[in-house]
């Protein structure tokens, strides 16, 4: 703040009014940040458009849009002081605009507003004004193995970690490092050890971006130490050979996906943004594809970890006991990992010329299951799964407005709720197509993604009510004359699409969408770029699990889930429902979306996750998604046979004790 | 007064034993456990506290250096750091949350042990009215 300014507002204002008024011009750029949602695509080059140059260049999480998220939040609440570090991280923005194509693709925000706030805001400080942060013993120390700029203990860099593995209270007391090797890591968990400094790994942040939303908070965060950050160890070597691919546990799913399409092979992996490694280790890998390849041990040859003593451990060694051995019983829940994955080795499958993506609607999940299993237990189907409208809606609809249309669209007038979504070779293609009355074909994919905003605004038309009168609508509008009329309805084109966009990246957004892979459904399930919508500008909670597949029980763990999230009144849906072990069990995603700014919002979630876990731990043949939480790594053998009886009212009392212990802390 | 000093471990007994309802806040619990405390500053010693409850009523609180007490065969035995039992002695983290956190071991019937998580909350409760100095 220069002398002549002070002067203009009367000489009289002290500092920090100075700095409050600063902070006001900082209210615009809060409310964005607060609807951020930590997805971290922005840290995946997914639209080549290349990756935010400061993030690349620093590492932290700071430097990336995500991260400067929280630091305007945090500067806006006080939480932190300008540091000498927090002027390098607003600095360290171009302005290039990468941010904003990648945020607004996913979410509709534009996170640059945030970056030019905080540039502008911490460019008026004084040098007085600047807070220095000593560089205490411990961050001495750990420096000495990773080097001193892979280490912070600055404020600014801390709480860019906010809400991705420290909760909002957890204050800053922590020291973040980025280690660039397995030995590295292991000298660091030695440390933190030998000196009684609680420690916690992270990948990209997403899982735990959804549950510090929840009453589980302080079950998966960390409270005060080190955390991991391991953008570093970004190995990746494939062996075209052995058709495996090595790689370290900072590579997402999406960068590992790329490399091994460049050598026609496919990894079974998470969405585009999970750091594989940590995927695999904590949740197994849940996927579409596991009706052929199979979750997260069956996918992995060999791991490299870090055990608590600091110790590097590899599958592989001859000595290890037996690493893949675990137990389902509902005292075995582990919110946070026991080991640290740094290394692994996966499989990698062949990619067919032949492939082929085929929707088949259906109004009733009763019959989407019926054909679903049948395919199943035959192994038919490289990719396999029933998915809602709702699912469908919000992976291709740009925005939430036109998601929430067309999803209207789909269940009201084309009374499509439900879609058995397969991916197959032209062998399998035969037999769907045999089993299927209706189908949509990649054809109609593509112009239902292109025209999603189309068919959106077509919610009050004439054209739609009159084909919602149909006997069967969806057999008249996508097997009948009337898909002609829906196809030119929908106008589908890279020009209308981009539309929705703001005016300045419309041109942007007809490139994207002129791509082949855009439209190309199998691409999209490889990829997995659009998942991640789901936390568009709101949270999701899942619920569900592993299942034996019996439809009845499945059926009846949907209906559960709906009526309690109804109850709660919380927006709800079944998200997917896909299978392994030949069709033996079924994975079910049931998903709640709440305003994660509205705290009446997240106490009904919190109290929908505690009934919702109650019930299903009574359910026989259903292991809930908290029980396989990081044991991605143990064989499925062990996890799933044989599946739990169901709780006893003893056991769901002492249940009752520990959920009321997690959620008091 | 040092945290698992002689001192502090005989002032622990006479307060849980005068302190402690065996029915109301130990549910006339009958077990034995086994904590052992890892990394003690400044050297990084282990030190092995062991107690015991008979209908609820403390029995033994026994502390030392040695490993002897593993002899004892303790029903339950839980083994962390001393900053993580730090915390759950002053009441910033529950036993669970240690356990669902990985901060913390446990051997013995996990089942049966959770039973035993009020109990044994409750006497760090009662432990936490010494003046302790971690």
């Amino acid at each position: 703040m220069t002398e002549a300014l002070l002067s203009t507002i009367g000489g009289k204002m002290t500092l920090d009014k100075v700095l409050s008024t600063e902070k006001a011009e900082l209210e615009e750029a809060v409310k964005i940040a607060n609807k951020g949602t930590h997805c971290g695509m922005c840290k995946v080059d997914f639209l080549e458009s290349g990756l935010c140059p400061a993030g690349k260049k620093h590492g932290f999480a700071a430097y990336w849009p995500e991260g400067r998220m929280e630091i305007v939040k945090a500067l806006y609440s006080d939480k932190i002081k300008p540091t000498k570090e927090l002027l390098e991280i607003a600095n360290s923005c171009t302005i290039c605009g990468i941010c904003d194509k990648q945020c607004n693709f996913i979410t509709h925000l534009r996170p640059e507003k945030v970056s030019k706030a905080l540039k502008e805001y911490v460019n008026k400080l004084d040098d007085k004004d600047i807070v220095t942060i000593p560089e205490n013993q411990t961050l001495k120390d750990i420096r000495s193995i990773v080097g001193e700029r892979w280490a912070s203990n600055d404020p600014a860099v801390i709480v860019s970690y906010t809400k991705t593995i420290i909760t909002e209270d957890a204050g800053v007391n922590f020291y973040v490092v980025m280690p660039e090797t397995t030995e590295e890591v292991a000298e660091v968990v030695k440390y933190a050890d030998k000196n009684n400094i609680p420690y916690l790994p992270r990948g990209n942040g997403t899982l735990l971006s959804m549950f510090i939303e929840t009453l589980l908070a302080k079950a998966v965060g960390l409270e005060k130490g080190i955390i991991f950050d391991f953008r570093r160890l970004r190995k990746l070597e494939i062996d075209i050979d052995n058709k495996t691919a090595t790689i370290g546990v900072g590579i997402t799913a999406f960068e590992l996906q790329k490399e091994a399409y460049k050598h026609e092979m496919r990894a079974l992996v998470a969405e585009a943004e999970a750091h594989l490694c940590v995927n695999i280790a904590s949740v197994g890998i849940i996927s579409t594809w596991g009706n052929t390849y199979g979750w997260g041990s069956d996918n992995f040859i060999d791991a490299t970890l870090v055990n608590s003593k600091g110790n590097i451990v590899r599958h592989s060694d001859e000595e290890v006991s037996n690493p893949y051995s675990t137990n389902n019983k509902f005292t075995n829940l582990t919110l946070t990992p026991s080991k640290i994955i740094t290394e692994a080795t996966v499989k990698l499958h062949p990619i067919f010329e032949d492939e082929e993506a085929l929707l088949i609607p259906f109004e009733k999940l009763d019959d989407t299951l019926d054909l679903a299993m049948t395919l199943a237990k035959r192994n038919i189907g490289l990719s396999l799964a029933v998915i809602s409208s709702k699912y469908l809606s919000e992976f291709i609809c740009p925005t939430n407005e036109i998601a929430e249309d067309f999803d209207f669209i789909a269940q009201n007038y084309l009374k499509m709720n439900y879609l058995l979504d397969v991916i197959c070779d032209k062998y399998d293609k035969k037999t769907v197509q045999d089993l299927a009355d209706v189908f949509i074909d990649e054809n109609m994919m593509k112009s239902l993604i292109l025209g999603s905003p189309r068919l959106a605004s077509l919610k009050e038309s004439e054209f739609l009510k009159i084909l919602s009168e149909e006997k069967d609508p969806l057999k008249a509008i996508f097997t009948g004359p009337m898909r002609k009329h829906l196809e030119k309805a929908l106008d589908p084109s890279p020009e209308q699409i981009s539309k929705v966009f703001d005016e300045d990246l419309q041109d942007f957004f007809k490139k994207v969408y002129s791509k082949p892979e855009m439209t190309d459904v199998v691409w999209l399930h490889s990829f997995r770029i659009l998942p991640s919508r789901l936390m568009r500008q709101r949270m999701f909670m899942l619920r569900g699990g592993y299942i034996v597949a019996d439809k009845e029980k499945i059926l009846n763990l949907n209906k559960m889930l709906k009526e309690t999230g109804d109850k709660y009144k919380l927006s709800n849906a079944l998200g997917f429902i896909s299978f392994i072990e030949n069709g033996k069990f079924a994975f079910v995603e049931y998903d709640y979306y709440f305003d994660h700014l509205d705290p009446d919002s997240h106490n009904r979630l919190n109290q929908a996750i505690v009934e919702t876990l109650q019930l299903e731990l009574k359910i026989k043949g259903l292991l809930p998604i908290e029980y396989v939480f990081h044991k991605g790594l143990h064989r499925k053998e062990h996890l799933f046979y044989p599946m739990p009886e169901g709780l006893s009212d003893d056991e769901l009392k002492i249940l009752g004790e520990m959920v009321q212990s997690v959620v008091g802390g | 007064m040092k945290f698992l000093s002689e001192e502090w471990i005989e002032k622990a007994k006479k307060i849980a034993t005068e302190k402690l309802d065996p029915e109301k806040d130990l549910k006339k619990a009958t077990t034995s456990l086994l904590n052992i405390i890892e990394n003690i500053p400044p050297d990084g010693k282990t030190v092995y506290f062991y107690l015991s409850v008979k209908e609820g009523n403390l029995q033994e609180m026994l502390i030392n250096q040695s490993g002897s007490l593993l002899d004892k065969n303790a029903e339950f035995v839980v083994t962390g750091n001393y900053d993580t039992f730090g915390q759950i002695f002053k009441g910033e983290m529950s036993t669970l949350i240690a356990l669902i956190k990985n901060r913390v071991k446990i051997k013995g019937d996990k089942v049966k042990a959770l039973k035993f998580v009020k109990p044994i909350d409750k006497i760090n409760d009662c432990l936490r009215e010494l003046e302790t100095e971690f």
